[in-house]
């Protein structure tokens, strides 16, 4: 069996996991998200990732973004090169898509602040 | 711009922008204060996911958050005032009157009919839980280190240590770790975390950050920068148990050990002080039974974890002094 | 052979005959030996003291206790080689500086030499900064006498200089009955020690009119209203600022390490940005006069540190207490306070302090539970106080002779050498005469060579060329002059963003967050700096060109960021 803490809201239920021939069994869940999240964990952990860019803009030295989708939690330190990687180079609409398909997969890079 | 308006908040935080949407709403003539270059608040340096989750059933970041508001804001022509800093708020018969200054308008009056303080809050700071050994650099509070490296891009260390274990302390082991520094360990002297499980789970575990609970920093080491925290058990009266001292090297100390509600605007005012919250004591429309027309919401009413929550506060806050303003009127 | 005899009769009355030795040394007491404890290498040293010798040098070694590291940092220039000053001050302590203002009178050229980066880092930063009435110092001491003058002095100097001086007086709070028996022997030391002012008993009834929030068990108190109050560092700041502006050079960043002698002279201090010549050498070095004496072959006193540690409380204390607070010395409960009081602050603060505490180290300034807790008791004097209003806390360390009395005089083996040593507490009140005491020396030094004359230019006023703004109608005023006095960048203590450009540009260079906060209060409420710092620090960068990774909290050893982000 395992322990883990639903991540999804902030009621943050605890969570048991039992493996049964029949797939996974969840206990502790206050709602279906977190049985799909616990599942998900077992198989294959996932995270939004939300960092800062490099930006062009003076007096703008970082901007805030975040992937567009769960990433894989083993790669995410690849997916923080990949982001590092860009560079803002004009002032965009908050939500606006900044790269695309990050380290080949179809995850997008989106912009989450508004600049002033 | 008018000089008189029937409802002034000051603060344009989660909290001032909800109640003055709904102030506004409400048909009041409002006008926000912000010492800052921009709307947001708080939320501004907080680029992490969580936020909305209540309200709007989105994982929001913070930014993108505040940015809904700000949207809203525009949309209802409510105007703000941004790098403006409010000197002086007293109270006049009827009428509150406050003295401004702003590199653009320079010394200023305003007078309200009610006023909002959404102030947000401030940090705990190592002289406030009695941190004792040398006076090097490296000691941050958790907002100041989430401000140097999401704001501004800079790093506060490369190898720290974190005290406290509140949600921001947690959520910076994370950022600092993102941003390829080493996370020591996060040291709480309660014998359980302060922050949300979640973040226990989704900043520390999920980057093997060691816990230490019923420990704490006792001694800082370093005459220029910091090289080392010496850290210490404690028993149940968190005295310092001998012979569990460690030494942890280290080349920060971020602090997460509390918010302070930043209510000093009001100390010309006859407000009364909230020994447990420390905020103003407030009835359940979020007013001050001493000075009528004063409202307080958010975090300078008492820190609350969730935003959502702060914005709810707002509202509450923006509707009673809005209809505050209408009576007043008659 | 008499006083030798004493001496070594008092080591063993210790039970200190067999590991601690005494001998003489030109004309003071040398202790050698080694022993287990740092209170029996202080024990001896008193013991030695006061029994006819001109001083003691306490050579003892401590088990356990070894060197110390003693910092300093070398920009790498050699700007300073071959130059020549008529006066070199080792020290830009409040001593130092106040020297330079007396001699910058004088047409001579003058620089002080200062290892820390900014002026007043060590002991005249970190203290009370009271301005005592001199009653406290035993009479016929050279602290009763600098200690009279210097207070007197103090309001001309405030005036002339424009920093913040209040005479609040001191009230020497009665804790029982008994101690109003004490009042006319009080009375006959003040006056032997020429106290000014109307000092006088005043009564139970009279004390709580005048401080309404003392605690209920005072029976009356000493009151000395000529006890006064100011920013020990602003002063000293202000001091070196009018020197400056007097033809005077002050040169941070300079570690003296050694001296060039020739036929009894010094023929130019060595330092790390080169060898500078000079006419005449002022020790003002505090905590480390003894290792300058000793550089010049003049050893004959060695210095003890005693730490202190000080407590601040908000801003807003300030309001609840008027004159300083503090209890009779003879009558100190030991449990209780010991020595030093509750100090209403010039900025408005209240401050706890001091602790006194023998420790080995000369700027070893870290704090510690149990002399913290110490202090807190304190709160104890003012009902309306309490530890939540802790904003900060540090220690300093006075630098105290054997004898416990200040040594200003000429060398009696260094020609043109002059030393201001050991002046612990009360050296900031007693400053100004010691300054003119010091200049006086070190002109007739001078005169030996060469005519010194009077300049006709000097100007006492200091021109003052920032300052923080504390009235909304000043600020009004300013902003008119220049908007950036209106982008409030220190929210706890409205602090602007050309106030801190002042500063920076002020005539002593400052660029660490250090320097900043000891000019103007930017980063010193109470958040700490918390929302400020990154503004400030942005504003050093800008102002002088520094790149934000590059600026330090107090110099080279202490940046405060560790580079960029990824
Ligand atoms: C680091 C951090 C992480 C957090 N993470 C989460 C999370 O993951 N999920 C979640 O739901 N909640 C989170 N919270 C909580 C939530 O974000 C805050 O409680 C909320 O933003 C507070 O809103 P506020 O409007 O009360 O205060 P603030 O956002 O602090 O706004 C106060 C505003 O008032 C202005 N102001 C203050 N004094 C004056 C003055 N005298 N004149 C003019 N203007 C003034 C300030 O500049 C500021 O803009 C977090 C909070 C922090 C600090
Ligand atoms: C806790 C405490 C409380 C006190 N309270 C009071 C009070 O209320 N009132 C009062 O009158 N007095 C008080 N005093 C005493 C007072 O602070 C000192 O007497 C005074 O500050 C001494 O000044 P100074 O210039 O001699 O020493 P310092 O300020 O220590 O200056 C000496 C300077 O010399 C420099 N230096 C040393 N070696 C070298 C070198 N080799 N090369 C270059 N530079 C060097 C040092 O860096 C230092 O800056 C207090 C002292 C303490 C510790
Ligand atoms: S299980 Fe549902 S209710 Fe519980 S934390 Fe997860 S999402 Fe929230």
């Amino acid at each position: 069996m395992k322990n883990m803490t639903c991540i999804v809201c902030p009621k943050g239920c605890s969570l048991q996991i039992e493996e049964k021939e029949s797939g996974f069994e969840v206990r502790g869940a206050l709602c279906p998200r977190g049985e799909r999240y616990a599942l998900q964990e077992m198989t294959d952990p996932r995270r939004t990732l939300q960092t800062t860019i490099r930006t062009a803009i003076p007096g703008c030295r970082r901007a805030a973004v975040r992937t567009s989708k769960e990433v894989p939690l083993g790669e995410i330190f690849s997916y923080m090169d990949a982001i590092k990687g860009v560079i803002l180079e004009e002032k965009k609409e908050c939500g606006s898509v900044l790269a695309r398909g990050l380290c080949g997969s179809d995850v997008d890079l989106i912009l989450t602040e508004r600049l002033y | 711009m008018k000089n008189v308006y029937d409802v002034i908040v000051i603060g344009a935080g989660p909290a001032g922008m909800a109640s003055a949407l709904t102030a506004r709403e409400k048909g009041s003539s409002v006008l926000i204060i912000e010492r800052e270059d921009r709307p947001g608040g708080i939320l501004n340096q907080c680029i992490h996911d969580g936020f909305g989750l209540v309200k709007f059933n989105e994982k929001l970041t913070g930014p993108e958050y505040a940015d809904r508001y700000v949207r809203w804001i525009d949309e209802a022509g409510i105007e703000i005032l941004t790098s403006t800093f409010l000197l002086e708020l007293i109270k006049d018969e009827d009428e509150f009157r406050m003295k401004l200054v702003s590199a653009e308008k320079g010394v200023f009056s305003l007078r309200g009919k009610a006023v909002v303080v959404s102030t947000g809050c401030r940090e705990r700071s190592d002289r406030q839980i009695f941190i004792h050994g040398d006076r090097p650099a490296g000691i941050f509070t958790a907002g100041q280190a989430q401000a140097f490296i999401n704001r501004m891009g800079y790093m506060p260390g490369r190898r720290a240590v974190i005290l406290g274990s509140g949600d921001i302390g947690l959520i910076m082991a994370r950022r600092l770790t993102l941003e390829g520094a080493e996370v020591e360990g996060v040291y709480e002297i309660q014998s359980r975390p302060s922050g949300l499980q979640r973040n226990i789970s989704q900043c520390l575990n999920d980057f093997s950050i060691p816990l230490h609970l019923g420990r704490t920093v006792s001694r800082v080491i370093g005459k220029g920068r910091i090289e080392a925290v010496e850290v210490v058990s404690v028993d149940e009266r968190m005295n310092p148990v001998k012979g569990t001292e460690a030494i942890v090297p280290c080349d920060c100390l971020i602090l997460s050990v509390g918010l302070i509600p930043e209510i000093d605007i009001l100390k010309d005012l006859p407000v009364v002080k909230d020994g447990k919250t420390g905020g103003i004591v407030t009835d359940d429309r979020m007013e001050s039974p001493q000075v009528p027309g004063l409202f307080s919401c958010g975090n300078a009413h008492h820190v609350y974890d969730l935003v959502d929550y702060v914005s709810e506060s707002g509202e509450i806050a923006g509707s009673a002094a809005s209809e505050f303003a209408r009576e007043a009127a008659i | 052979m008499n006083k030798l005899k004493k001496v070594t009769k008092e080591l063993a009355k210790l039970g200190l005959g067999g590991d601690v030795q005494a001998s003489e040394f030109r004309k003071s007491v040398r202790l050698t030996g080694h022993v287990g404890s740092w209170d029996e290498k202080v024990a001896a040293g008193f013991a030695a003291a006061n029994r006819g010798y001109k001083g003691v040098l306490n050579d003892i070694t401590v088990e356990g206790v070894g060197e110390e590291k003693i910092y300093r940092y070398d920009p790498g220039d050699r700007d300073l080689e071959g130059r020549y000053f008529d006066v070199l001050i080792i020290g830009g302590g409040i001593i130092g500086c106040a020297t330079a203002r007396e001699l910058a009178r004088y047409d001579i050229s003058i620089a002080i030499l200062e290892k820390e980066e900014d002026l007043a880092m060590q002991t005249s930063s970190r203290n009370d900064g009271m301005i005592h009435p001199g009653f406290a110092a035993h009479p016929g001491s050279k602290k009763a006498h600098y200690n009279i003058l210097g207070n007197r002095m103090y309001t001309k100097w405030a005036e002339e200089l424009g920093f913040e001086l209040k005479r609040p007086g001191s009230l020497v709070l009665f804790p029982s009955r008994l101690e109003k028996y004490l009042v006319p022997l009080m009375k006959m030391r003040a006056r032997k020690n020429g106290v000014d002012g109307h000092y006088r008993y005043i009564s139970r009834k009279k004390v709580f009119e005048m401080e309404p929030n003392v605690t209920e068990d005072q029976q009356g108190a000493f009151f000395l209203p000529s006890a006064g109050i100011i920013s020990p560092y602003k002063a000293t700041i202000a001091m070196a600022e009018n020197a400056l502006q007097n033809g005077a050079d002050v040169f941070l960043n300079c570690f003296v390490e050694s001296f060039e002698m020739d036929g009894g002279r010094i023929a130019s201090v060595r330092i790390g940005r080169g060898t500078v010549k000079c006419g005449a050498v002022i020790n003002c070095a505090g905590n480390f006069a003894d290792i300058i004496a000793e550089l010049a072959d003049d050893r004959f006193f060695s210095l003890h540190g005693r730490k202190g540690t000080e407590c601040i409380l908000d801003r807003n204390t300030g309001l609840t207490q008027h004159s300083i607070l503090s209890m009779p010395r003879l009558i100190q409960r030991k449990s209780k306070t010991k020595g030093g009081g509750v100090v209403p602050c010039i900025e408005g603060n209240i401050l706890l302090g001091p602790t006194a505490e023998e420790q080995p180290w000369r700027e070893d300034f870290s704090t510690d539970r149990g002399h913290f807790q110490e202090l807190l008791q304190k709160l104890d004097l003012n009902t309306k106080l309490s530890g939540s209003s802790v904003i900060t806390y540090f220690s300093g360390i006075r630098p105290a002779s054997w004898e416990e009395d200040f040594i200003i005089e000429p060398s009696e083996r260094v020609a043109n050498l002059v030393h201001g040593a050991a002046i612990q507490s009360p050296g900031v009140a007693s400053a100004p005469a010691i300054a003119v005491d010091l200049a006086k020396m070190t002109v007739d030094i001078l005169s030996k060579d060469k005519t010194v004359e009077e300049k006709t230019g000097f100007n006492p006023r200091r021109t003052v060329s920032y300052h923080q703004i504390e009235t909304v109608e000043e600020r009004r005023e300013m902003v008119g002059k220049n908007p950036l006095y209106g982008n409030i960048i220190c929210r706890c203590e409205t602090i602007s963003e050309q106030e801190i450009r002042d500063v920076l540009r002020g005539p002593i260079p400052v660029n660490s967050l250090d320097g900043v906060k000891r000019r103007i209060r930017a980063g010193a409420g109470r958040c700490h700096g918390g929302f400020c710092t990154p503004k400030i620090m942005e504003i050093i960068s800008d102002e002088l060109g520094i790149p934000m990774v590059e600026i330090t909290r107090k110099g080279d050893s202490s940046p405060v960021l560790s580079g960029e982000a990824k």
